[in-house]
């Protein structure tokens, strides 16, 4: 090849590099977004491997794990809507069950301590054994997932593959499922580029960050735009559903009403809003804020205490803010989608 | 639910001289508690863990007394109701074989069952009755 043509190589692959230099690569883990906090999930007990991503992606969308093989984790956990089931205030499961909550967007979910709107689940590694076994999602038992996964020939060899056992057993089940899901990081959105001065906002975007950090920022605090804080919002309990939130869990009254907050990323695509989905459109949240929020509820978290000020034109800047935390990258990425 | 092959104990170390008591804790601890997908013993797929809110149940006894049903789920591992408890037995035994024994009716005759005949979560109610795992062990000498 001549001289031309191998320097032109050299600068296009040293063009490349320089533009995703904001990753970190961590062994047995995937690529960390720079400047991030630490994952709370170790990996030291279930390093990240290609062939356990692969055995866990084909786990997820595999409906052979609910009782009547109808329903996956991707039923209710699409890729294209941030992994969450769109235009369903509660999702549907097995039998058209209806649930009780919105079901989360499964992204960033290393840098959680807790999971489930009343954070039951402490390790992402034992979350999935809810959906397998819940009457109204997949009703199944983790027998029978077991016997469907060591009498296929094809799962026996992935297992082996990914953990040097073809004896299939509800740990390797559970830690295959958590190479998937941990993997689902969504650090690219026009936010995270604007961010890193590789694109520039428009002023409508740049007022509406300005407003964000003003009103949202301690609870949907950057990067991740969630913390691992319970908090209430101060929405009245919807009687079709009676729920009473972490209280659940840990018998606290202070614990009353209270939920995990939701990051924001990539919420443009995972309507509708709240844990019981009871909010369509963005606009809907803004004006429930500024219009329906009554800051001498007792259950109220405290930082919500002050009036929220936003003329029609804030939100729709606030609004056009929150669309920059769309990740296309994310909600597109092949690596992440039906196995084929 | 029988596993006999879980009734004996072989343990490595075998002791020198005279035991002259033995202690063990009944549950799990709080570090197992968060660990993630664990096998063996602890397989969630056992029926001694709880996936809504994730953690292990230290015991377990279910029946029918005088057509009561009863269902005692007794487990939880964050302070103040966890429910593991140490039990110490004192024994004279040298011989290297020790029998323990454990009568569920010492645990149900302590409680008034058909005041409270279930507890199937954590907190104040679970603690209580794991204080009761201190009573109900015996030494078979």
């Amino acid at each position: 090849m001549n001289k031309i043509l191998l320097s032109s190589l050299i600068l296009i692959a040293g063009l490349f590099v320089a533009f995703r230099t904001n990753i970190i690569h961590v062994t047995d883990s995937p690529d960390l977004p720079e400047g991030w906090p630490d994952p709370v999930y170790s990996f030291k007990e279930n390093p990240l491997t290609p062939a356990g991503f692969e055995l866990g992606r084909k786990l997820f969308y595999d409906p052979n794990l609910s009782r009547d093989n109808t329903i996956s984790c991707a039923s209710c956990h699409l890729q294209y809507t941030g992994f969450t089931h769109v235009d369903h205030n509660v999702s549907h499961g097995i039998d058209g069950k209806k649930g009780t909550r919105n079901a989360p967007a499964l992204i960033n979910l290393i840098w959680n301590s807790s999971f489930h709107w009343d954070g039951g689940v402490n390790n992402l590694e034992v979350q999935a054994i809810n959906p397998i076994q819940h009457p109204a999602e997949m009703d199944n038992t983790l027998e029978a997932v077991l016997n469907y996964l060591n009498t296929s020939s094809e799962y026996k060899s992935m297992f082996y593959a990914a953990f040097g056992d073809s004896a299939v057993s509800s740990k390797y089940l559970l830690k295959a499922i958590t190479q998937f899901t941990s993997s689902l990081i969504s650090s690219n959105s026009m936010y995270d580029k604007y961010m890193r001065k590789e694109i520039d906002f428009t002023d409508q975007e740049k007022n509406g960050l300005t407003l964000f950090r003003k009103y949202c920022i301690a609870c949907h605090t950057e990067p991740l735009f969630n913390t691992n804080k319970f908090a209430s919002n101060g929405l009245v309990m919807d009687t079709n559903f009676n729920d009473i939130g972490r209280y659940a869990i840990t018998h606290n009254p202070k614990d009353s009403l209270k939920f995990r907050v939701p990051t924001l990323r990539n919420i443009e695509y995972t309507y509708p809003y709240m844990h019981d989905g009871r909010y369509r459109k963005l606009k809907e949240v803004l004006d429930y804020y500024t219009d329906q929020l009554d800051i001498t509820n007792p259950y109220l978290s405290a930082e919500l205490r002050k009036k929220i000020e936003l003329t029609p034109e804030d939100k729709k800047d606030l609004i056009a803010f929150l669309k920059t935390l769309s990740d296309l990258e994310f909600l597109y990425d092949k690596r992440f989608g039906f196995p084929r | 639910m029988e596993i006999p092959a879980s009734q004996h104990l072989k343990l490595d170390n075998e002791p020198r001289g005279e035991i002259t008591s033995i202690s063990f804790i009944v549950g799990t601890d709080s570090s197992t508690n968060v660990s993630g997908a664990l096998d063996g013993d602890l397989d969630p797929i056992k029926g001694m863990y709880w996936a809504w809110n994730t953690g292990y149940i230290n015991f377990k006894l279910e029946g029918t007394l005088n057509k009561l049903n009863f269902e005692y789920h007794i487990g939880g591992y964050l302070p103040p109701y966890s429910t593991a408890r140490r039990v110490s037995l004192q024994t004279h035994y040298s011989n290297g074989e020790l029998s323990i024994q454990v009568n569920p009716f010492d645990f149900l005759n302590k409680l008034n069952v058909s005041d409270m005949p279930s507890v199937l979560i954590p907190g104040e109610k679970a603690s209580l009755l794991a204080d009761l795992f201190q009573q109900i062990f015996v030494l078979n000498e």
